[in-house]
């Protein structure tokens, strides 16, 4: 176990800078999450704390150790890869065996230590196989009973999960989750799911664009992005970010929104800004906290069973909102939505949040 | 048409065009083997095939003409071959494979442009030469020029076979403890193996079947392509029959066997 720090990391691949500028730092036996879409740098970033890629500036420390130019193999990390990169030349129980015989751990504790491994995951009636005979979700546990018996300092996971089916994904985070908690390892995962990362995640890093966007526990990553790509990129349906216009009066603002106003008891900087708010946060009852309120239109409302997605219409501005409850009225009726005043996120059109 | 009819027509075409393919290498093949061990006499007897079988042109060829030393003297310069050019071309061939470095286009260009020269033009300077540094009528000398002759193949086949090695795999090697040649020999060698032995096989026919080299190269120790050319060849038509025989038979056996061990390596079935 140990804490894992990258200070200023730039990687160009040719003439695109994949990474400009990481700085991160993984707290000792912490789970840390890099989310982002495709292409923002995030497993770049995890091949760079594995040492299989070496960063152009920067550097990697595992504790007080820089590690920057070593090798993976004299990181003491081990790895999941998206492919699982099980070796299909080896039965299951040499995959897993393969890293201890490699550090020379003497036969009988290789034995131990890979039915120990096995029994975690359950896959000790698979030990006899040969890769090509396990299905993807077995191949999956073998990939990470290999990971873990070596008893690495970090574990490093890139996307574990994404080439299992729906329901097996489910299952498998939180086990993921609970084999982390039971093994104690610093853990950085990359995914591009923000559920699987909500779960897994003690911090979430966001990533875009090769830069780290937001750091911090997923609840306040969620509840307070620092900016619109984290706002955006977090919650299904998304955040609601419109336009508006921002008049700052003695005290407090004046928003205009649609062809309403909304007044907050905070003085803000005049402007067109981006107010956002979250789709479960619209309320069709008034709450007892400080709150505002609008008039809208339903426009029309989509059932998922257990939730429904009402989408509004506020003059020519558009709302998303989701409720558990019954719609407030059919399509085509006008409503009061309320919006508690926590619950209003305000941005620059730069994107940095203000309020 | 209605469909039926046309994968019915379909069908009758592919196995016509199948039966063609097959007559067309079978039926030679077959004739070549049958007439090797037909009596002198019977060849000759207006029969669809001879009725009299012997082992006498074989046996001959073999024990007195001194085939069977062309044998051993082919299947050492085939086997040098096929060392010679793995030691050489395999390193160049992971480095085509999975490194991007300056020049790398036109090498493998360059490659193929060595095989623009016919063998003649490099064969007469190679006897000079031979002769100068004392490797001639050697059959390591053979076996150099058939090295040379190889090597742009055994690099190109076995840069496509380390790249249908996943990089995955070999990362999870260097992630789990191994250096850079432990990936190798442990993880990527015997991955690419069923390939790399195909292309040895490939190599090792090559040597096999070489005239031309091989003849104006040696003297005394001929290759069996070369004996063959220099003394079957002037001998009656039967003993020309024994001779094919002799130099098919080998290579059959070997390609049948080294397929049957191919197909059921790691139990995966390889093309």
């Amino acid at each position: 176990m140990v804490e894992v720090r990258l200070q200023g990391v730039v990687k160009r691949f040719g003439r695109t800078t994949a990474l400009k500028g990481i700085n991160l730092e993984v707290r000792d036996g912490e789970v840390m999450v890099l989310l982002g879409p495709s292409g923002c740098g995030k497993t770049t970033t995890l091949r760079i704390i594995a040492g299989l890629e070496k960063p152009d500036e920067g550097r990697v420390y595992f504790g007080d150790r820089d590690v920057t130019f070593l090798p993976p193999r004299e990181r003491n990390i081990s790895m999941v890869f998206q492919s699982y990169a099980v070796w299909p030349h080896m039965k299951v129980y040499e995959n897993i065996a393969f890293p201890l015989k490699i550090k020379k751990v003497p036969e009988q504790e290789v034995r131990r230590r890979v039915k120990w491994a096995a029994e975690l995951l359950q896959i000790e009636d698979l030990l006899d196989r040969y890769p090509h005979q396990l299905s993807g979700g077995q191949r999956q546990r073998v990939a990470v009973a290999r990971a873990i018996v070596v008893e690495p300092e970090v574990l490093l996971m890139d996307e574990p999960l994404s080439n299992l089916d729906a329901l097996l994904r489910v299952r498998m985070r939180s086990e993921i989750k609970k084999l982390q908690r039971r093994v104690g390892v610093t853990m950085i995962y990359v995914t591009h799911d923000q559920t699987e990362a909500m779960v897994i995640a003690d911090r979430i890093a966001v990533m875009s664009e090769g830069r780290i966007m937001q750091v911090g526990p997923p609840e306040e990553v969620y509840e307070d992005p620092a900016n619109t790509f984290v706002a955006g990129f977090l919650g299904s349906p998304s955040m609601n970010l419109v336009e508006a216009e921002a008049r700052p009066s003695g005290g407090s603002t004046a928003i205009l929104l649609g062809h309403g106003e909304i007044r907050i008891p905070k003085q803000l900087e005049g402007g067109r800004v981006i107010v956002g708010v979250r789709p479960e946060r619209i309320l069709f009852k008034p709450p007892s906290e400080d709150h505002v309120a609008l008039e809208a239109e339903i426009d029309f409302i989509e059932n998922l069973g257990s939730d429904k997605i009402i989408h509004l219409r506020l003059g020519d501005t558009l709302l998303v909102a989701k409720t558990v409850e019954e719609p407030p009225g059919p399509q085509g009726s006008r409503v009061r939505v309320y919006v508690r005043l926590r619950d209003l996120k305000v941005f620059r059109p730069s994107g940095e949040r203000i309020l | 048409m209605d469909p039926e009819t046309r994968a019915r027509l379909w069908g009758i075409a592919r196995a016509f065009t199948v039966v063609l393919i097959m007559v067309w290498i079978g039926v030679p093949l077959a004739i070549s083997i049958l007439y090797a061990f037909a009596d002198p006499q019977a060849l000759y007897a207006r029969t669809p095939i001879p009725l009299k079988y012997s082992l006498y042109q074989v046996k001959f060829l073999l024990f007195e003409a001194g085939a069977l030393d062309a044998v051993k003297n082919s299947v050492v310069v085939a086997l040098m071959t096929v060392a010679l050019s793995f030691i050489l071309g395999l390193p160049a061939g992971y480095a085509f494979a999975r490194y991007i470095f300056p020049g790398r286009d036109a090498l493998k260009l360059a490659l193929i442009g060595v095989r623009m020269f016919p063998v003649m033009i490099i064969g007469v300077p190679l006897v000079a030469l031979y002769a100068r540094i004392g490797l001639s009528d050697s059959l390591v000398g053979v076996a150099l020029a058939h090295t040379a002759m190889a090597l742009p193949f055994v690099v190109l086949i076995t840069s496509s076979v380390f790249t249908g090695v996943p990089r995955d795999l070999e990362e999870a090697g260097m992630v789990f403890g191994l250096g850079p040649l432990g990936v190798f020999t442990r993880i990527t060698l015997p991955l690419a193996l069923p390939g790399l032995a195909a292309s040895g096989m490939f190599t090792f026919l090559l040597s096999w079947n070489e005239v031309f080299i091989a003849a104006v190269l040696t003297l005394t120790n001929r290759t069996l392509p070369a004996f063959i050319l220099t003394s079957a060849l002037a001998s009656p038509d039967y003993f020309k029959f024994a001779a094919n025989l002799i130099i098919v038979a080998p290579a059959l056996l070997f390609v049948f066997l080294a397929r049957r061990y191919l197909v059921t390596m790691w139990g995966i079935t390889v093309r």
